[in-house]
């Protein structure tokens, strides 16, 4: 990085600033600003009242500065908290350092202590926070010595962020560096939106949960008889299975793999598998207190972006409505006079694989619309002639080998995907590399690149080093995972920056939002920006979209989690049958009337 | 309000700023004469920040792995012997793939060694002259395939001239064998599906003889394996 392609500075921001009113989820409350220009520039300090008296920054923030971050989507919450304009170019050192240390093994962690130690910086100011911290979130009023001693605090970050800036400035890809800023502006965006949830039911969650836990038991595994009292017997489940003819992962032990993983596959290979899978994963993980409602009833909670090692985003699982599992979706519901849409990619992976392998047969499958039944004629596994309803369980089975290969799974685990013989798997496998042979050979130099050269990255420069610990199937995983990020967070600030209303980024998907009667016109505008972000990672190649509406009053349905959903409203209808505030009982919608119900 | 500009915590004159700072001054007291506020209200610019800005383009890097890395895939193992009963193979069209060689098997161990012909001379009843081809399965594995070659009266073994009926087969047809114990020969099928032309290795004949019999070369008599078999060892 060169100071001197900024004529009006590179200047370093730091935020105190607390959730309003202390409440979880709601927007940020700025407390104190401390910002400088770098490197040896006045320090300017603001308090609150005065910050929130101010237009815009009191520094340049155009096109002819940098502002300079640690976890600048914080710093963006409270831009946009203040009413300020966002600034041209921004760098997260945050981001940037976890970018130049991605597959290391870091010894003191990856936050702004951690990189301080990482380069042998000074980092005395910032050891002794938690306090500090403390009393910011407590909330105000705050006495002159307390004041004093949160702009302290700040301006040791700032003047921390100037050490690691040195350190820094010549290891950045400054270009990609801006790139990843100006997506930690669109974070932000998001983050400011949230999204929207039925607070009604989700109170009426929170008080009867207890309650509901046994009676979920008991609805549900009348059809398993598993459950003794609240406790899930192994050895009741492997007769379950036996007697369905379910074959199941098992350890070395030879004991049923339990995990909640070999439950979410199985549950996907096997759809009776699937209510007891979310029945456990409530039981077992489900924390209705930690998920973060704002009072304005938006659900908001830092999405974590870059925390993953391919760069994807990686909220946490509890505070974040699309984390638990997959039936509390369904307290998703678009305010009056609104509608949300959850828009992903089409077979992303799949497109991405293709498009940058430049394997012609694969970018031809994606291309035909449904590329496992092109992958199944392709293979001569079925006519030419064959169709989605004449040839299912091929397409079927074709479908669980490709994306077996996406996600390196081995003969044996696809076998008990697809509910065929090892050596059938053995042979689709075998046929994927038969008929994706450019794919494979570039999948192949993506490891030797790995081993021999030592890193890997994406179109726009997201990086992992690479060494002995990562197996070569993290290494084959690693280009789809890390471009389809790459793909999303172009998408991400495209949709922003079009003022498409973003209330969160999900995997291969965003959740947006609009008007009603703008929803259809936004619907397909935010579709034009994916197919337009997937040409710009993919070198021109498109991938398609599809994209559910909800409507006010309907709420969001996952498949997945609608037998569940429905058995919860049940539950809590009969709970509240004597309260005068009865709730209208939400169903899914989509099992009228499911025959497990009392 | 507190609206401060000073030295930073960690510089000579951070003594003086613990607490007693001016807690009243505006922004624009404080402002120095290298840095106003109204120069740097000035120098803002109405842009708004966009992706849109970035010439992504430019900035697409190409993940051509391994590229310079020049990696290649080393043949470090060509089998000898019979095709499996449960695989269908191919062999080559090309006369210059395959070769006439003297075969000596060490029986119980199914290893086969190439025998130069001057040697050959010397322990006859060892050994046997075979013609090796160039065969290849569905997963790209090559190997070679030896079939004896008729004896001097123009004559062979069943097995073997049905084994060479079913190689001459496998040029133009994926084929597998399947011994046939009643009848004294293999039977061989022939894939009915369409399936895809073999995509042979950039190998010539030469470079899978030499892997095929590495280490399995016998240019003299006193090779061990002769010795063995003479009963000197």
């Amino acid at each position: 990085m060169d100071a001197n392609d900024y004529p009006e500075g590179v200047w370093l921001v730091s935020f105190e600033f607390r959730a309003i009113d202390g409440v979880d989820g709601n927007l940020p409350e700025v407390v104190s600003m401390v910002a400088r220009q770098w490197p040896e520039g006045p320090i300017l300090r603001v308090w609150k009242e005065e910050l929130e008296r101010m237009p815009s920054p009191s520094f340049p923030f155009g096109e002819r500065a940098l502002i300079v971050a640690f976890y600048a989507s914080y710093a963006m919450d409270c831009f946009l908290q203040l009413g300020w304009p966002m600034p041209c170019n921004l760098v997260d050192l945050a981001v940037e350092f976890r970018w130049l240390t991605n597959g290391l093994a870091l010894a003191y962690g990856s936050g702004l202590l951690g990189a301080l130690l990482h380069f042998g910086l000074p980092s005395i100011q910032i050891q002794h926070k938690g306090a500090k911290c403390a009393t910011v979130i407590r909330g105000g009023p705050w006495s002159a010595a307390e004041r004093a001693a949160i702009l302290d605090n700040c301006e040791a970050d700032v003047v921390s962020l100037g050490h690691l800036l040195k350190a820094m400035a010549g290891l950045l890809d400054t270009p990609r560096a801006l790139l990843r800023g100006g997506y930690m502006r669109a974070v932000s965006s998001i983050q400011h939106h949230g999204v929207p949830i039925d607070v009604r039911t989700l109170r009426l969650l929170k008080i009867h949960w207890e309650s509901i836990q046994e009676k979920l038991i008991e609805n549900i595994d009348k059809d398993y008889g598993v459950y003794e009292r609240r406790s899930f017997k192994s050895h009741r489940w492997e007769d379950f299975l036996s007697r369905n003819n379910i074959p199941w992962p098992r350890l070395e032990s030879g004991l049923l793999d339990m995990c909640d993983d070999t439950f979410r596959e199985m549950a996907r290979a096997h759809p009776l598998v699937a209510p007891m899978r979310e029945l456990r994963s409530a039981l077992s993980s489900l924390r209705l207190s930690s998920l973060q409602v704002g009072s304005d009833g938006r659900n908001r909670c830092d999405l974590s972006p870059f925390k993953a090692r391919t760069g994807r985003n990686q909220p946490s699982s509890s505070k974040f409505i699309f984390g638990p599992s997959v039936w509390l979706r369904g307290l998703i519901k678009p305010e009056p006079g609104w509608g949300v849409a959850y828009v992903d990619w089409s077979q992303q992976e799949f497109g991405i694989a293709a498009a940058l392998s430049g394997d012609t047969r694969m970018m031809d499958a994606y291309l035909s619309g449904d590329p496992y039944l092109k992958f199944a004629k392709q293979a001569g596994a079925v006519p030419a002639s064959a169709t989605r309803e004449s040839h299912e369980t091929e397409r079927d089975q074709f479908k669980a080998c490709a994306l077996a290969v996406q996600y390196g799974m081995g003969a044996v685990s696809l076998a008990a995907r697809i509910n065929q013989p090892v050596e059938r798997a053995r042979q689709l496998l075998g046929l994927h590399r038969k008929t994706f042979q450019n794919f494979w050979k570039w999948s192949d130099s993506a490891v030797n690149e790995a081993v021999l050269g030592g890193r890997l990255w994406t179109t726009f420069g997201w990086q992992i080093i690479t060494d002995s610990q990562q197996n070569d199937r993290s290494f084959r995983n690693f280009p789809v995972q890390t471009n389809g990020a790459e793909m999303m967070r172009i998408a991400g600030m495209m949709l922003i920056d079009s003022g498409i209303r973003v209330c969160a980024p999900v995997h291969d998907a965003f959740l947006i939002e609009a008007p009603l009667d703008k929803l259809d016109d936004t619907v397909a505008d935010s579709q034009k920006v994916m197919k337009e972000a997937s040409r710009k990672v993919l070198n021109g190649f498109e991938l398609r979209s599809e994209a559910q509406t909800i409507c006010y009053p309907n709420r969001f349905v996952d498949k997945r989690g609608a037998k569940m959903w429905d058995v919860v409203m049940q539950l809590i209808g009969e709970f509240t049958i004597d309260d005068p505030r009865q709730p209208d009982v939400p169903t899914s919608g989509l099992l009228p009337y499911p025959s497990y119900l009392l | 309000m507190i609206n401060q500009i000073r030295q930073p915590i960690g510089t000579a004159t951070d003594t003086a700023v613990s607490t007693d700072f001016p807690l009243h001054l505006p922004v624009q007291n404080l402002i120095t004469a290298t840095t106003t506020l109204e120069s740097l209200h000035m120098s803002k610019t109405d842009t708004k920040p966009s992706v849109f800005t970035f010439d992504l383009n430019a900035l697409r890097l190409p993940v051509e792995y391994g590229v310079k890395l020049e990696v290649k895939k080393i043949l470090s193992n060509v089998p000898v012997g019979r095709p499996h009963n449960q695989k269908f193979f191919r062999t080559h069209t090309s006369p210059s793939m395959t070769f006439n060689a003297i075969l000596l098997t060490k029986q119980g161990f199914q290893e086969r060694y190439l025998v130069m012909p001057d040697i050959a001379q010397e322990i006859r009843a060892l050994v046997q002259p075979n013609e090796l081809q160039a065969a290849i399965d569905r997963q790209g594995n090559i190997f070679l395939v030896p079939i004896p070659l008729p004896g001097r009266d123009g004559k062979r073994h069943q097995w073997h001239e049905s084994l060479a009926k079913a190689m001459e087969a496998a040029k133009t047809e994926w084929t597998r064998i399947e011994a046939n114990v009643d009848k004294g020969c293999y039977d061989f099928v022939v894939a009915q599906g369409v399936l895809e032309q073999p995509e042979w290795p950039d190998y010539g004949l030469d470079e899978l003889v030499e892997v095929a019999f590495r280490g399995r070369i016998i240019n003299d008599l006193e090779h061990s394996v002769i010795q063995s078999l003479m009963g000197k060892i």
